[in-house]
C-alpha cells in the first residue's frame, strides 16, 4: 500500500544515450544505422515488491524487450565539424507474469506493449581534431510515449506491462575524446563523460516518482583489421546521489562489424549488465545494418 | 526535488494534444499497441456467502510472524502508568465456556479492482469488553485510544469508544482454529473499519491517554478507515477474453454497517442501469451482499460492464470505476472488460 504508483520500473534500456564518438561528422558526411537491440532479464525490478501489497504468487517471470531503431549522424556546417545525431526507437516490451488472483494458479499471462521510445537528438561540435580528438555534445531526450497509457483499458492487467522509459525530458551535455593508436593493425580508443540533467518535466506520466541527476560515461577500445572492426565497450551511468528510483548501471560487452560493400556494413554486439541498481540485471544483444558516406576509400 | 522546477505533463487527451502542438504533444497521439495473452476465465460456480478460511484474503504489513501459539501472550497495559492490567493467551480463550459466533465481513482498505480483498466468515469469540470483564480489567478513565502492537511489527489504534461497537476478540473462523496467516491464536475484529484496524498477533495492547498514528496511517492511509460503499466483481476477472454466449457475472458489495440494498449494472457507460440479483444476504449486520447477473453479449467486440451500489441509508458508490481518494478505501463500482471473440 505504498504511495508509489504500482507501475513497473523497467526504465528500459537500450541504448542509454546516442552512440556518437568523438569524430564529429564534417559537412556532407553521413552515417545511418537501422538496428535492433534485444534485452532479456529474469531479474525484474518491480516497485510493488516492497510495497507490502499484492496477492501471493503474483509477479513478473521474465522480461524480453526489443528496440528497433533508426540512428543517424550528419555533418551540418560547412566550416566546422558540427554534427546532428538523431535516434528514433520503436520499443517492444514483453513480460510473462503469474497472477493467481486474475488468471488462476499455475497460469502464465503475456503482456506485450509496442510504442515509440525515447527520441534522442544531439548536437555535437568538434573541439580538437588534430590527432587527439575532442568534441562536446548536448543531447535532448524526448519521450514519445505516455506511461499513463501503457496497458490502458486492460483493467488490473495494466500493472503487468513494462513501461518503455521514465517519461522524462533529459538534457545531457557530454565531453567526448579519443584517438588512433599507431600500431600495425589500426587501433583506437575513445571515451566520454557527461552530466544527465533531469528536468523533472514528465510527458504523459502523472507520477510521484523523482529521479536524480547522473554522470553518464562510456569507453571503447577498437581494432580494425581490414574491413572488419572489433570493439569492446563499457558504458553506464552513476547517479549523483543515492535514491531508490533512478536507474544506475554499467554494461560491458564486445562488438564486431564488417563492411560488406562500399559503405554498407553489418554490426553485431552483445553486452551484460555488471552493475544494475533500480533496474533489472540482464543481457542484451544487438545487430544492425549501417551505411556511411563517404565510405573508406571514397574520400 | 526542492529547488528544481517540475512540470507534470499530465496525460492529455487528443484535443489537448492538438492544442499543445509540437513534439511533446505527439506523445499522446503516436501509435501504440498493448496486447494481452491470458488463459480464458475458468467457469465458476456460485460464490459462497461464507468464505473458506483457506480462501479468505490475507494482508499484513510485514508477513506472518513466527508465533508459538501455545506460549503467545497478549499483554494489556495502562499506558499512563506502565502497569500491566492483565494477559490473554490461547489457554485462556479456549477455556471460555460460552463463546459466541459472529458473522462478519472484512475488507482491506487497499481493496480495489486490482486486489479483490473482501471476504465474509463466521467467527467464534466474544466482544472484547466481555473478555476484559472475565479478566477483571477496568478500562483506565484517561484512555482515549486502544493501541495495538503486533508481533509482526505492526501498530494501529482505534478510539476507545469502539469497545462498545463492540470490537471482538476471535479465535476460530468457520468453526476451525485460526491459521497462522489469519492471526492464530487470536485476533481482533473491529466492526465499521477497514482491515487495517483489525489487527492480528497483538502482543501488547495499550490503553492510551493520547492518540496514536499507526503503521499504514503514517503512510497516508485513512486513520478513520470507515467503510465506504463499493462493489467488486469477483468473476470473471476484470479483463476476460470469452467466446460467444451468456456469462454469469458475480461479485460482492459492502458498506460496513450500512447494508447494501441494491446493485445495478450498465453496459452503456451509465446511460441505462439494470438491477443485479442479490444472491446472498444475511440477517447479521456488517456482512457483505453477493450479487450476480447473466450477460449475453451481442456478438464479437469489446464490452464494458460497470456496477454501482446503493445502501439502506441511500449512500451510493461513485460513478468512477476507479473510485475516489483511494487512501480512504475503495468507493467505486468496478468495471470489467469482456472481449468477445
Amino acid at each position: 500500500m505504498s504511495r508509489l504508483a504500482p507501475l513497473l520500473l523497467a526504465l528500459l534500456l537500450l541504448p542509454s544515450s546516442a552512440l556518437a564518438g568523438p569524430w564529429s561528422k564534417e559537412f556532407g558526411q553521413l552515417y545511418v544505422k537501422v538496428g535492433a537491440d534485444l534485452y532479456y532479464t529474469r531479474d525484474y525490478d518491480d516497485a510493488r515488491q516492497g510495497a507490502g501489497i499484492g496477492p501471493d504468487g503474483a509477479g513478473i517471470q521474465d522480461l524480453f524487450s526489443t528496440q528497433i531503431s533508426v540512428y543517424g549522424e550528419v555533418g551540418v556546417l560547412p566550416v566546422w565539424p558540427l554534427q546532428l545525431s538523431v535516434s528514433l526507437p520503436l520499443s517492444i516490451g514483453r513480460t510473462t507474469f503469474t497472477d493467481p488472483t486474475l488468471i488462476g494458479e499455475d497460469e502464465i499471462g503475456i503482456a506485450t506493449g509496442v510504442r515509440l521510445g525515447d527520441l534522442r537528438v544531439a548536437l555535437q561540435s568538434q573541439i580538437l581534431r588534430k590527432g587527439f580528438q575532442l568534441a562536446g555534445s548536448v543531447e535532448l531526450k524526448i519521450p514519445l510515449y505516455s506511461n499513463d497509457k501503457v496497458g490502458q483499458g486492460l483493467g488490473p492487467y495494466r500493472d503487468w506491462f513494462a513501461i518503455p522509459g521514465d517519461g522524462q525530458l533529459d538534457i545531457t551535455p557530454m565531453v567526448l575524446m579519443g584517438g588512433s593508436i599507431p600500431t600495425p593493425v589500426p587501433m583506437w580508443i575513445e571515451g566520454g563523460v557527461g552530466y544527465r540533467f533531469r528536468t523533472e518535466a514528465f510527458i504523459g506520466w502523472n507520477t510521484e516518482l523523482e529521479f536524480v541527476d547522473g554522470i553518464p560515461f562510456y569507453a571503447t577500445w577498437g581494432l580494425a583489421p581490414g574491413p572488419v572492426w572489433i570493439t569492446l565497450r563499457a558504458d553506464g551511468i552513476k547517479n549523483i546521489k543515492e535514491d531508490e528510483t533512478t536507474r544506475e548501471f554499467v554494461t560491458i560487452g564486445p562488438g564486431v562489424g564488417i563492411t560488406v560493400w562500399k559503405g554498407l556494413a553489418i554490426e553485431l554486439r552483445v553486452a551484460g549488465d555488471v552493475v544494475a541498481k533500480n533496474a533489472p540485471q540482464g543481457v542484451s544483444g544487438g545487430f544492425g545494418v549501417s551505411w556511411r558516406m563517404p565510405y573508406p576509400g571514397q574520400e | 526535488m526542492p529547488g528544481r522546477f517540475r512540470i507534470d505533463v499530465a496525460l492529455f487527451d487528443r484535443r489537448t494534444a492538438l492544442k499543445a502542438g509540437g513534439v511533446v504533444a505527439a506523445a499522446s497521439v503516436l501509435p501504440a499497441c498493448d496486447t494481452l495473452k491470458i488463459p480464458p476465465p475458468l467457469p465458476s460456480g456460485p460464490i459462497s456467502g461464507i468464505s473458506p478460511q483457506s480462501d479468505f484474503y490475507v494482508q499484513s504489513c510485514c508477513g506472518t510472524p513466527d508465533v508459538d501459539e501455545d506460549t503467545f501472550t497478549m499483554e494489556l497495559v495502562d499506558a499512563s502508568t506502565g502497569n500491566t492490567l492483565g494477559t490473554v493467551d490461547k489457554a485462556f480463550v479456549e477455556a471460555i465456556a460460552d463463546p459466541r459466533v459472529k458473522e462478519h465481513t472484512l475488507q482491506c482498505i487497499g481493496a480495489n479492482p486490482r486486489f479483490l480483498f473482501v471476504d465474509n466468515a463466521n467467527w467464534t469469540g466474544l466482544p472484547f469488553i466481555e473478555v476484559l470483564d472475565l479478566l477483571g480489567v477496568e478500562v483506565p478513565d484517561d484512555a482515549v485510544e486502544l493501541v495495538f502492537f503486533g508481533a509482526d511489527g505492526y501498530d494501529v489504534s482505534i478510539p476507545i469508544e469502539d469497545l462498545d461497537t463492540p470490537i471482538w476478540l476471535v479465535w476460530r473462523m468457520n468453526d476451525e482454529p485460526l491459521t497462522a496467516r489469519h492471526g492464530a491464536p487470536f485476533r481482533f475484529l473491529v466492526p465499521g473499519r477497514y482491515g487495517t484496524k483489525n489487527p492480528k498477533w497483538v502482543e501488547r495492547l495499550e490503553f492510551s491517554p493520547v492518540p496514536h498514528v499507526g503503521f499504514w496511517e503514517r503512510e497516508g492511509w485513512s486513520n478513520e478507515a470507515t467503510y465506504r460503499p463499493n462493489a467488486l466483481t469477483l468473476s470473471p476477472s476484470a479483463y476476460s477474453v470469452i467466446g460467444d454466449g451468456s456469462l454469469r457475472i458475480q461479485g460482492a458489495a459492502f458498506a460496513g454497517f450500512d447494508p447494501v440494498t441494491r446493485v445495478e449494472w450498465t453496459d452503456d457507460d451509465g446511460a441505462t442501469w439494470q438491477d443485479a440479483e442479490i444472491t446472498y444476504t444475511s440477517e447479521n449486520e456488517h456482512t457483505w451482499r453477493l450479487w450476480a447477473f447473466d450477460y449475453s453479449p451481442d456478438g464479437p467486440g469489446s464490452y464494458f460492464l460497470r456496477t454501482r451500489v446503493t445502501t439502506e441509508s441511500g449512500a451510493m458508490s461513485v460513478d468512477d470505476p476507479a473510485g475516489t481518494d483511494r487512501f480512504s478505501g475503495y468507493n467505486g463500482g468496478m468495471e470489467i472488460r469482456l472481449e468477445v471473440q
